[in-house]
């Protein structure tokens, strides 16, 4: 029946609340997924491709630094996370997400083609197993 | 001729009614309750109204009245994430009510419109920033249920407003207008 | 008789399947390698060592050495050989402490006096043998400088005079031979890899589990909880001689420790940090700071005579890689290949 007593379409239908669990499942996957692996890596990408990789767990106090994009943006990274700082975009979106701090959250400024994300993705993190320098 | 004219006004009324509340939508700060990038989207009422009693086309002329005052107000960026998540998410919402086994309902319709809307937009987002914007999916798509779900309750009762103004029966190209019209036509001989 | 045979065996053979089953895990889990891991401290660094296979007491026999080594080169043990000339300004001295000496003389003279192991006076006018560094007054630079130069070392077969009031300081090599000192034991123990660390300078050496060679990664001299990139590589020592490691600033000039013996004042060469890679422990790490004197270009036929590979990273930011560590060297950011 696709039209109720008033020859209105139904309100709702055993489809709709398929949908709604399915859309749900995924997110809950997608949120568990980004949210699991190793370690916490802060991924700054530029263009979509990275141009720093910070290990979030070695960091013992805050600092920034800036990333030129096509506008300049300024980073802060602490023990507690990494945010946008500073920015040339016009609507500081990207400050407004405010300060990250688990795997799965991300920033970006869209004017900047800057973004930031944390991952646990190992993929993404630099392993070694020593370091020089 | 009638019908015509009523159409091209109901059309402007939703065009109208689609700015207006993008206007409104754009002063919303974020907060926890709406987390940065996310609106409301409830101006997709306008757009759904339109693919359910208008035309289709008319529908997309909304949609894309809608991203171009976004490109005037909100610049570039925004204009380009208004355009792909509002194309796609008409066309779907077209599909939706041009089915005729009405396997969806408002909401189910709603739900969908939202869900394209963000999926088109977080595609378009990744190709200027990269794997971050999927991040920010699962956000969205939980958003996006209660969003799609009130502009459907929303639609379905805006129909009885319409009934009352009898522009419920402008669909120009629905097999049940020309139905009725034929009807109509062999009433009136 | 042979029936009772047959019947033992069809009781048996179910037993004896069941108890090699059983046995399997274990005997493969006491066959996988386990790596022996320590973190000590020693030569003012952290000493970092994972071994794999061997005795397991490989890791603390590389300790030991790494302690009788420093006890014979440190300037800062008063029973050490280097402190005991330095103090009597001429003294006998052991084999191998001599070869250093003489390394380091040979380096001298390839990099015209950029490398020089006689700056003692000059780091501790500076007081970067300390904690507290300090822009020093000229006149301390210019009295120091005259007891600086490698002329000043004089060998006769095997005693060592210093002239002109001059003082070794061997700490420039120091990490890269505690490295290979502790690769030695390993290969004495019969490991089959490990890698150690001491501060900036690592050793690897043979395979982890997996049959892979080390990933060793190179810290951003600009972001130290960052790395810039990382070389897979085994068998060979490698030294980062970075500005960033020891400076400080005033009147908001920064002045780090990578000091030029014939000016007295911090060397430039126009790189942040160099990375040398060489089979020679000692040598890597010497290179290293001699490279970061020298500069890219003129660094190049220095890296060659000695068989050595580097890593650059200019003050712009700027990756330079030569030419053997293509393949070796990965980095998410661009590089490009410094001129061989």
């Amino acid at each position: 029946m696709r039209n109720d007593a008033n020859g209105r379409r139904k309100l709702l239908r055993p489809a709709d609340l398929l949908l709604a669990a399915a859309i749900i499942a995924l997110s809950v996957f997608g949120f568990l997924m980004f949210r699991s692996g190793e370690g916490k890596t802060a991924v700054i990408e530029y263009n979509g491709k990275p141009v720093k990789t910070i290990d979030l767990s070695l960091v013992k106090e805050q600092y920034s630094f800036e990333i030129a994009g096509d506008l300049t943006v300024e980073i802060t990274v602490s023990p507690e996370g990494i945010w946008f700082s500073k920015s040339e975009c016009r609507d500081k979106l990207c400050i407004q997400f405010g300060r990250l701090t688990n795997k799965g959250e991300m920033a970006a400024c869209l004017p900047a083609r800057v973004s930031v994300r944390i991952s646990g993705d190992s993929a993404d993190k630099i392993t070694f197993d020593g370091i020089t320098g | 001729m009638k019908n015509k004219a009523s159409r091209v006004a109901f059309n402007g009324l939703l065009s109208a009614f689609a700015i207006a509340i993008t206007t409104v939508e754009s002063f919303l700060p974020p907060t926890a309750l709406l987390p940065p990038g996310i609106k409301i989207g409830f101006s997709n009422v306008a757009v759904m109204m339109a693919a359910k009693n208008l035309s289709f086309s008319s529908a997309i002329f909304i949609s894309l009245i809608k991203s171009f005052y976004v490109l005037a107000t909100r610049g570039f960026y925004a204009f380009v994430l208004s355009l792909s998540g509002g194309v796609a998410s008409t066309l779907v919402v077209i599909l939706v009510f041009g089915d005729k086994k009405g396997r969806f309902g408002c909401v189910g319709a709603g739900l969908i419109g939202a869900q394209t809307h963000n999926l088109a937009q977080v595609a378009v987002y990744s190709l200027m920033i990269g794997r971050a914007a999927f991040y920010y999916l699962p956000v969205l798509s939980v958003f996006g249920i209660a969003s799609g779900a009130l502009t459907g309750l929303t639609l379905y009762f805006s129909e009885r407003a319409l009934k009352v103004f009898n522009l419920d029966k402008l669909k120009s190209n629905s097999a049940v207008w020309r139905r009725h019209h034929r009807k109509e036509k062999q009433k009136n001989g | 008789m042979k029936k009772t045979l047959k019947s033992l065996l069809s009781s048996f053979a179910p037993l004896a399947i069941s108890a090699v089953l059983a046995l399997f895990p274990v005997l493969l889990t006491s066959c996988s390698v386990k790596p022996t891991q320590k973190v000590t401290f020693a030569m003012g660094s952290v000493v970092s060592q994972t071994v794999y296979g061997g005795d397991g007491g490989a890791a603390e026999k590389a300790n030991k050495a790494i302690a009788e080594l420093d006890g014979l080169i440190s300037y800062r043990d008063e029973d050490s050989e280097i402190a005991k000339l330095n103090k009597d300004k001429t003294a006998f001295l052991s084999d191998n402490v001599l070869k250093l000496v003489r390394e380091s003389l040979e380096l001298s003279s390839d990099t015209a006096g950029m490398f020089d192991i006689t700056v003692l006076p000059l780091v501790k006018v500076w007081g970067f043998d300390g904690d507290s560094p300090a822009l020093p007054a000229e006149e301390e630079i210019s009295s120091a400088l005259e007891s600086v130069g490698f002329e000043n070392i004089i060998i006769n077969e095997s005693s060592v005079t210093l002239k002109n009031s001059a003082a070794l300081d061997l700490s420039a090599l120091g990490k890269g031979l505690a490295c290979e000192a502790a690769v030695n034991e390993y290969k004495k123990a019969g490991a089959t890899g490990g890698i150690v660390s001491v501060g900036g300078s690592v050793g690897v050496y043979g395979l982890k589990t997996g049959g892979k060679p080390f990933t060793v990664g190179i810290r951003d001299p600009f972001d130290v909880s960052s790395v810039i990139g990382t070389l897979t590589i085994t068998n060979t020592f490698i030294s980062t001689s970075g500005s960033y490691e020891k400076k400080f600033e005033k009147d908001g000039k920064t002045y780090h420790h990578l000091l030029d013996p014939k000016t007295g004042y911090p060397a430039y060469g126009g790189c942040v940090s160099v990375t040398v890679v060489c089979g020679d422990g000692g040598l890597s790490d010497a290179l290293a700071s001699a490279c970061f004197c020298l500069g890219i270009e003129k660094s190049q036929t220095l890296l060659e005579k000695y068989s050595a590979e580097a890593v650059f990273i200019t003050d712009g930011n700027k990756i330079f890689i030569t030419s053997g560590l293509t393949g070796v060297f990965e980095t998410p950011l661009g590089y490009e290949a410094a001129y061989r």
